[in-house]
């Protein structure tokens, strides 16, 4: 996964409006990473996932786990599978909520105000959904939902992704990245083979 | 000038000396002289309150947001902020603009959106019809919003005016922070329910 042209850049984000959470950064150059940028301008956080439908399978019992620290939601991309449970954490000993952006099933606006405590969603619908904080709106964390398991998020590194086990024939894979927007190619996937598909972004990105 | 004619100027001239007396508080002072009045102006609304959001308001806040930022990237740190005469000139422009676009906003009879148009995500936000529907019903409150915009348009432009790269800052947080409350009252009011139900919605804290 990469993209062309200059480095965006992220901007540093000022936490000033909460005394809390700047010294929780403090001598720190915390910033809003929408861009994940690695070596030869490789772009991590992108999502990616296989488009159609496939033989049901299981859904993982484990919850897909965002974490609130420092003000930050880490990680800030993931994926998950429709039935899963989402699970968000606050560790900050302050207040923070819960507060995600669905255009489907999967909404939530749940405040943790302290340390410990966890919001668990059982999502509901494929989409790509935002999450925020009310309370500090530069908090932003993305799950990408998908009712099968051939999905994943390239790394930050270099980023490669890797989904296994797709099953062969002409598919579609789309890549969701929160600026640069949806990329789509047509592979072909053989049975025990395995298929390079190389995403390039070359649009500006999107305001 | 005959006599008849006099007596009616004395009267005339007694009822507006006594006029005078009751109307103003400083008696030794003399009437002003009675000017016409002047015609209402002929305002010409053309553009609709959304028309304004996006070709004034949003842009102008933008400029302002956009003109001081920390950008990280592998190459370094790029200290985004105005730096010229002509820098400062043009956030000052911009910001002469926010601030005087609620003016415009508050005019009686602006409309929220044309004839026809609709919410581009029904459900998640309201149509314009209810927009103007809870505007109508309560311009109070509506006039109050649009204040609390001018007002952190102009905590913006004292710091332009100062050269007050931090301030310029802290005033773009209030500029959000005043959108955003005038959104969640008319543009997607389930929003902010669903806030205050979650104990948020009351807790922002204002820049520091």
């Amino acid at each position: 996964m990469k993209f062309t042209g200059p480095e965006p850049g992220n901007r540093v984000i000022r936490m000033g409006m909460d005394p809390m959470c700047a010294a929780a950064n403090q001598g720190k150059r915390t910033v809003n990473e929408v861009y994940l940028v690695g070596d030869d301008n490789a772009l991590g956080n992108v999502f990616v996932k296989v488009e159609g439908t496939f033989p049901p399978t299981p859904v993982p019992s484990t919850p897909v786990e965002i974490d609130q620290r420092a003000c930050i939601y880490t990680p800030r991309m993931v994926g998950a599978r429709v039935g899963q449970t989402l699970r968000v954490r606050n560790s900050d000993n302050w207040l923070h909520n819960v507060h995600t952006d669905s255009a489907k099933r999967n909404g939530i606006n749940q405040s943790t105000p302290k340390a410990g405590l966890d919001v668990n969603l059982v999502l509901k619908d494929e989409e790509i959904l935002r999450i925020g904080c009310d309370v500090h709106r530069w908090m932003t964390a993305w799950v990408g939902i998908v009712s099968h398991p051939y999905f994943a998020v390239s790394e930050g590194k270099n980023g490669t992704f890797t989904i296994a086990n797709v099953p062969a024939g002409h598919r579609t894979i789309t890549a969701w990245h929160e600026a640069f927007g949806a990329l789509t190619k047509a592979v072909d996937v053989k049975d025990g083979q395995t298929v390079t598909v190389d995403f390039v972004y070359t649009q500006k990105p999107q305001a | 000038m005959n006599s008849k004619a006099f007596s009616w100027l004395c009267l005339a001239g007694g009822a507006l000396l006594v006029a005078a007396a009751c109307s103003s508080s400083s008696p030794q002072t003399a009437a002003p002289a009675a000017k016409p009045a002047a015609p209402a102006p002929d305002f010409r609304l053309t553009g609709t309150i959304k028309d304004l959001m996006d070709g004034v308001v949003d842009p102008s806040a933008d400029y302002l947001w956009d003109s001081v930022a920390t950008i990280v990237t592998k190459k370094g740190i790029e200290e985004r902020r105005p730096r010229t005469d002509e820098d400062w000139k043009n956030v000052r422009r911009r910001a002469i603009a926010l601030i005087e676009a609620p003016n415009l906003l508050m005019m009686e009879g602006r409309k929220v959106a044309r004839p026809g148009e609709k919410s581009e995500n029904p459900g998640i936000e309201l149509g314009p019809e209810q927009i103007q529907e809870i505007l109508d019903g309560d311009r109070a409150t509506f006039i109050e919003r649009a204040h609390a915009l001018q007002d952190a348009g102009l905590k913006a432009l004292a710091a332009i005016d100062r050269k007050d790269v931090d301030g310029l800052s802290d005033a773009g947080e209030a500029i959000d922070e005043a959108c955003e409350q005038c959104h969640l009252k008319y543009w997607y009011p389930a929003d902010a329910a669903e806030r205050l139900k979650a104990g948020a919605g009351s807790v922002r804290k204002q820049p520091s």
